[in-house]
């Protein structure tokens, strides 16, 4: 049903006039209300706002990809091609071949149960006929494209062997494999580590520069944007706010929804205040482990069993009071570090004491009691929270647990009081976790972690799974709580600029081993690791004037995985300075100044910048 | 907002289906109700014969409205008097498969490893054992249709298949993320298999125990069917298919009037089970 209309404003490759999504007999407001927007071919649009926004279900909708029960309405065209008015067949062969898609989960977008090289010789093989044999050389072709390391054996792995950010690469391969003249990507970094956000980003960008393919970016990072795109568009509640150029919308916002945004994206990191700000442990130690190692294993093929070190050679101390931040990539060893030291996992070699006291040989009974004082926050607040509990009952839970001679009165008293105080309504405490936004549901992690007043908080990425505005006010609730009742923090982040913000020292992890500890300002000012530097220098902020120039800059290769650390120091094919000493023997832990410990041979040299760049 | 819509699409046929749940249960609770005061309302009793009219047709006008068998017995109440017998026998054994099927479950999926070897081990043998040899032993052991042994052999098998349903679901909620949320609270193991584990596999549960209790009436039914069930003059469904079996041809209303029964009654049951299931799910 393609119809060639005159009057096209020329140039515009996708155009959405009034695009309004509605479902059926809902009486609630469209989740599309009105949406009008152009892409140019080559161009990039940004479209930013929260969850919820309907800013992939316009595109969805665009593409006749609405879910069940939805009625579309609205003109799309692509180019001259009227988008709404196509059969399902006629969409097939756009979808794919003229727009590709790139999602948020690329777990849930790839078939489990067929290799990543079967899934995309045939995504080619559909759209362009080539044979098998061609097709796969093709889709090898498409993974070293997209960067993907050792790209021929990949082809014969299954997408759970893979991490999170090789299936996005695998997932925006099976996008570009038949060059379509425009590609949407769906929050395609959300998922991802601040590494892993920044190479993708930058490979998006280069195919956009290289191919001269559009590109709409959906995402609620204005960071992202600032990088990438052209043009930009913010939505809120199925309408569209503000949109023009990225420099004129994210430095003179004109809405003051888009101010707000943009306020919580980028509030200056003011440095951490709090009790050690000489960052020494001051205070008695309420958390310390010592040379601790954690082993896993995994099956290595029908009957052996690998195992690699997930943690080793560990050793911290926080301080009462004190807030300390671990960061690096996924798989560096954040978590289990955290599961390790509240015990909630085997622990191969080390000893770990709480409040001054040697825990590791005690029992489970003994310290069932003692965790009272040591809680934790999970980074996914819907996964962490029983389905089948109110909110009420499951702040309730901690006192029920170990304070049993509360009355019922006494102890509904105190949950009402947490919950009043991480800011959630009483119309909220009959909810389950579903019915609770990503942000209220965090809310409840927290108020179930502090209503048993613990010594230490331990922090598991606690923002990464929520949009901006809900992480700000995550953040502000975390430092108000820490600053009233004077819990110890740790704070495990792949964001460093939050790490920056509330904690006072931060120790930096690679594969397992401590590479870096220290005060965080100093941290920040002069990196004594080359890896520090490049965690600072993948900081995205969202000013489109700095941002592409940083994006440009990030090297496009894959971060190790844990299973092929090198040997000797373990950064160093990732280091720009390493050496033949580096091959040979792993760095020892040094002190390198006030209150900082490194693991590198080099870093007197080349902090110092003796080393060339 | 995607998630927004399917809720919307979950709210229309969870309406739908939320009638032909409702009307499940209510064809249960008159079954129920029938099978307990049905026979005490009639003027026959169960084992009643009635010389005057021997394999009496059904008829509203008739002494006997639905009939009688070659013996004269009434066959409205022997049908109800065995629709009690199957319920009782289907609800008990049931109780015992899921109360065994349960524990038997949770505890091999939560302690893991060679315990839990061993009991899935267990599980197999019984698995393989042929069901109606176990059920002939136990008959030629204690004498044909003692009720108790009949609930004995039905008990045996039942328990085998939920036990699996159950530690498969409780292997995989072990590794859900709120598990080791309520461990880092403070809870121990049986804390937590009671207040997180179980609560959440009480929706499979109650789907599996209404398809458990026809699945029950089966049983026994084909049991009777064979004769080693419930012996003459008691009835059950399946002792009455039985006799009706036999005498199709001449009269087929006592082949028809107990087998209307049995599949109206195990067709709510399923019913009833896939209706439970979605609404006892938090999450739609």
């Amino acid at each position: 049903m393609s119809s060639i209309r005159p009057g096209e404003p020329p140039g515009a490759l996708l155009s959405i006039e009034a695009l309004r999504v509605r479902f059926a007999g809902s009486d609630g407001a469209a989740p599309v209300d009105g949406v009008s927007l152009t892409v140019a071919p080559g161009e990039c649009l940004g479209v930013v706002g929260e969850s919820g926004a309907g800013k992939s279900l316009s595109f969805l909708a665009a593409f006749g990809l609405a879910p069940q029960g939805a009625e579309v309405s609205g003109r799309v065209r692509l180019g001259p091609l009227d988008v709404l008015g196509c059969h399902e067949r006629q969409l097939d062969r756009i979808r794919g071949a003229r727009v590709g898609f790139v999602f948020q989960d690329p777990m849930t977008s790839l078939t489990p149960h067929r290799t990543i090289g079967a899934q995309l010789a045939e995504a080619i093989a559909r759209h362009t006929g080539l044979r098998r044999r061609a097709a796969r050389e093709r889709a090898q072709g498409l993974l070293e494209r997209v960067r993907l390391g050792d790209a021929a054996r990949r082809m014969g792995q299954y997408p759970h062997e893979l991490s999170g950010g090789m299936r996005q690469r695998v997932m925006i391969a099976i996008a570009l494999a038949c060059e379509p003249e425009l590609l949407i990507a769906d929050e395609p970094t959300t998922a991802l580590d601040v590494t892993l956000q920044a190479q993708i980003l930058a490979l998006l960008a280069q195919f956009k520069r290289e191919r001269r393919m559009a590109l709409v970016l959906i995402t609620h990072d204005f960071a992202a944007v600032a990088g990438v795109a052209d043009r930009v568009a913010v939505m809120r509640a199925g309408r569209l706010v503000e949109s023009g150029p990225v420099a004129a919308v994210l430095k003179r916002p004109e809405d003051p929804y888009t101010r707000e945004l943009l306020r919580a994206a980028s509030e200056p990191p003011a440095p951490a205040s709090g009790p050690a700000s000489d960052a020494s442990p001051a205070g008695a130690a309420v958390l310390a482990v010592s040379d601790l190692a954690v082993r896993f294993t995994h099956a290595a093929g029908l009957l052996r069993r690998r195992s690699f070190a997930a943690l080793e050679a560990v050793t911290l101390t926080l301080a009462a009071g004190e807030s300390l931040g671990v960061v690096g990539e996924s798989g560096c060893g954040k978590s289990t570090l955290t599961r390790a030291a509240l015990r909630l996992i085997r622990v191969h070699r080390g000893r770990v004491l709480w409040l001054g006291r040697d825990v590791s040989g005690l029992t489970a009974r003994r310290l069932r009691g003692m965790r009272r004082d040591l809680q934790l926050v999970f980074q996914d607040p819907l996964a962490s929270l029983d389905p089948h509990l109110t909110v009420e009952r499951l702040v309730g839970e901690p006192l029920e647990i170990h304070h049993g001679e509360l009355a019922p009165d006494a102890r509904r008293e105190r949950v009402h009081a947490m919950l009043a105080r991480v800011g959630l309504e009483a119309a909220l405490y009959g909810r389950r976790a579903h019915e609770l936004s990503g942000g209220q549901c965090q809310r409840v992690g927290i108020a179930r972690a502090m209503v048993l007043e613990p010594r230490v908080l331990v922090c598991d990425e606690p923002l990464s799974a929520l949009d901006v505005r809900a992480q700000r006010q995550i953040r502000l609730l975390l430092e108000q709580l820490r600053g009233e009742r004077g819990a110890s923090l740790l704070f495990v982040s792949h964001d460093l600029s939050l790490v920056r913000h509330l904690c006072e020292r931060a120790l930096v992890l690679y594969l397992g081993r401590m590479v870096e500890l220290g005060p965080t300002a100093a941290l920040f000012d002069r990196p004594l690791h080359p890896y520090t530097r490049q965690l600072i220098d993948a900081i995205a902020v969202p000013d489109p004037d700095v941002q592409p120039a940083r994006l440009a800059k990030v090297s496009l290769g894959e971060p190790a995985a844990p299973l092929e650390r090198p040997g000797g120091c373990a950064f160093r094919n990732r280091c720009p300075h390493a050496t033949a000493l580096c091959a040979e023997r792993a760095p020892p832990w040094v002190a390198g100044g006030a209150h900082r410990w490194v693991a590198c041979h080099h870093f007197r040299e080349w902090a110092d910048g003796m080393l060339p760049e | 907002m995607r998630g927004s819509t399917r809720a919307f699409d979950m709210s229309r046929s969870e309406w739908r289906r939320g009638r032909s749940l409702c009307a499940a249960a209510a064809v249960i609770a008159a079954l129920v109700l029938l099978a307990l005061l049905g026979p005490e309302a009639s003027p026959y009793s169960y084992s009643a014969l009635d010389w005057r009219h021997l394999s009496l047709p059904p008829g509203l006008t008739a002494a006997h409205w639905l009939g009688t068998d070659s013996l004269g017995r009434d066959l409205y109440v022997r049908t109800l008097y065995g629709l009690r017998v199957s319920l009782t026998i289907g609800v008990l054994s049931s109780a015992v498969s899921l109360l065994i099927g349960i524990a038997w479950g949770a505890l091999a999926g939560w302690v893991g490893g060679r315990l839990d070897a061993w009991m899935m081990r267990v599980v197999d043998v019984l698995y393989s054992l042929p069901y109606l040899f176990i059920v002939l032993v136990l008959a030629a052991l204690f004498g044909r249709g003692n009720v108790t042994v009949l609930l004995l052999a039905i008990g045996a098998v039942g328990w085998l298949t939920l036990a699996r349903v159950v530690r498969a679901q409780t292997l995989s909620l072990k590794r859900r993320e709120f598990i080791e949320a309520a461990r880092a609270t403070g809870l121990s193991a049986p804390q937590v298999l009671w207040r997180h584990v179980l609560p959440n596999l009480a929706g499979t549960i109650a789907v599996y125990a209404t398809l458990l209790v026809p699945q029950m009436i089966i049983y026994e039914s084909f049991l009777s069917f064979l004769g080693l069930g419930v012996e003459p003059p008691r009835a059950s469904l399946g002792s009455l298919i039985n006799s009706g079996a036999r005498q199709m041809l001449t009269a087929p209303w006592l082949l028809l009037v107990p087998a209307t029964v049995l599949v109206v009654l195990l067709l709510s049951f399923n019913i009833l089970g896939d209706g439970l299931r979605d609404v006892l799910d938090p999450t739609r």
